[in-house]
């Protein structure tokens, strides 16, 4: 091949991807008739550009459009950012020192060995196993992380019954498992492909990859026992309890 | 894909109007669902990817800078998330599920046309993700180069340049396997 090897692929796949001025394309026109090296290539590269080009697009699944809109609706709205409340940064600073006073208020109270008049017994524990990432419990929430996948976890009272959300972000297959008791349990809504199953004393969340919500009501007592499971591996476990009588 | 008319849609979205997101969803479901396809080559896995995708963009609507065009923004969601899954899982990214053949053609032309897909599927399959991600943008949802550039946050030479190697690498397989 004679000339500038480099300037030669570039007009290539400028010629490929429409992208030759009218001198580009005069000037490939004449390597393509001078060299026939340069022919030889630039009919592979078209070659397989043609084949690129005949994969036909895929059909979304059907219910795909259906799935979204439904997880969208049962989503927080987006909301307007000229329409957003305390907006403010004054207010920013107040709810940061408020935080704050509140913070040192309850450390005060701790220390002097007063007990809140609830009982909040949030308690964690990393499972034993080299991929152990990572676990926070705080009371009526839990947070779980390993690789491929994060978990939030809340407890709260809702009525006479008590309502598990789990918000979850996963590129993994994984599983959410909570002992509760699937008889008493009512399922009030997802967004995502998170799948429910359940079997004796316990309730399976199957996770799907991607970020989902779950939300379930059930009767019963806190704590409960969470567990971060993937192909049968546990990867975090922890107690989640909650806050009133 | 008409920009003004998606920036139009958002705002709509924005101030409290489902079908404007709806009309959203069905401009660019297939378009996301192909990147994730064959970023990954599994329809269960892009399907996932799919919603979360559309489900993020929904949440963070309010975060979208109309500076960018919509479907930049969307395509780099969905690029990310098949990154971020082929990170986890090694190059391949998994289960592979598409061994279909295209339909329309004819039963002998079937098999040979089925197989040469394939073999191109395959092929690029095999790609790093990085010369995968820009074979994804410029054959299968027909991105130019600035587009290219925007969703993966690369500037226009670099672009050239991974499309350059991916194809070449893309050549030489094909080359071998008779398909050329």
């Amino acid at each position: 091949m004679t000339g500038d090897k480099s300037q030669i692929h570039e007009l290539i796949q400028a010629d490929l991807d429409g992208e030759l001025s009218v001198t580009e394309r005069a000037d490939l026109a004449r390597l393509l008739l001078r060299d026939p090296d340069v022919r030889r290539l630039h009919n592979e590269f078209q070659q397989t550009d043609q084949l690129l080009r005949d994969i036909a697009s895929a059909e979304p699944p059907l219910g795909l459009r259906a799935s979204i809109l439904a997880a969208s609706e049962l989503s927080a709205r987006p909301v307007n950012p000229r329409h957003r409340q305390y907006g403010w940064p004054v207010y920013r600073v107040a709810a940061v020192i408020l935080g704050g006073l509140l913070i040192v208020g309850i450390s005060y109270l701790v220390r002097d060995g007063y007990a809140p008049g609830t009982d909040l017994q949030g308690s964690m524990g990393p499972a034993g196993g080299a991929e152990t990432t990572g676990l926070i419990a705080t009371r009526d929430h839990l947070s779980m992380r390993a690789e491929g996948v994060e978990v939030s976890a809340s407890l709260r009272r809702n009525g006479q019954q008590l309502r598990l959300e789990l918000n979850t972000t996963a590129t993994i297959r994984c599983e959410v498992i909570a002992s509760i008791d699937p008889a008493t349990t009512t399922f009030v809504g997802k967004t995502g492909d998170a799948q429910l199953t359940a079997a004796t004393g316990q309730v399976t969340v199957q996770l799907a990859i991607g970020s989902q919500a779950f939300v379930l009501d059930f009767s019963g007592a806190a704590p409960i026992q969470l567990q971060l499971r993937s192909g049968g591996r546990l990867l975090q476990e922890g107690r989640l309890s909650v806050s009133g009588p | 894909m008409n920009e003004g008319v998606d920036a139009a849609r958002v705002r709509e979205c924005l101030a409290g109007n489902p079908q404007a997101f709806a009309a959203l969803v069905e401009q660019y479901e297939k378009p996301v669902y192909n990147v994730a396809l064959r970023m990954l080559r599994n329809s269960e896995d892009a399907r996932d990817i799919a919603q979360s995708v559309f489900l993020k963009a929904y949440q963070n609507l309010s975060n979208y800078d109309p500076q960018y065009k919509f479907y930049s923004w969307i395509y780099r969601m969905a690029i990310n998330e098949s990154l971020n899954i082929l990170r986890v899982r090694g190059r391949d990214g998994g289960p592979v599920d598409e061994r279909l053949p295209e339909q329309g053609a004819g039963p002998s032309e079937l098999l040979a046309e089925g197989q040469k897909r394939e073999v191109v599927l395959e092929a690029v399959g095999r790609l790093k993700p990085e010369h995968r991600a820009v074979i994804v943008l410029r054959y299968f949802v027909d991105r130019n180069y600035e587009d290219m550039g925007e969703i993966l946050g690369i500037d226009a030479k670099t672009v050239k340049s991974r499309l350059y190697t991916a194809r070449q690498l893309l050549k030489d397989q094909l080359s071998s396997r008779g398909a050329l």
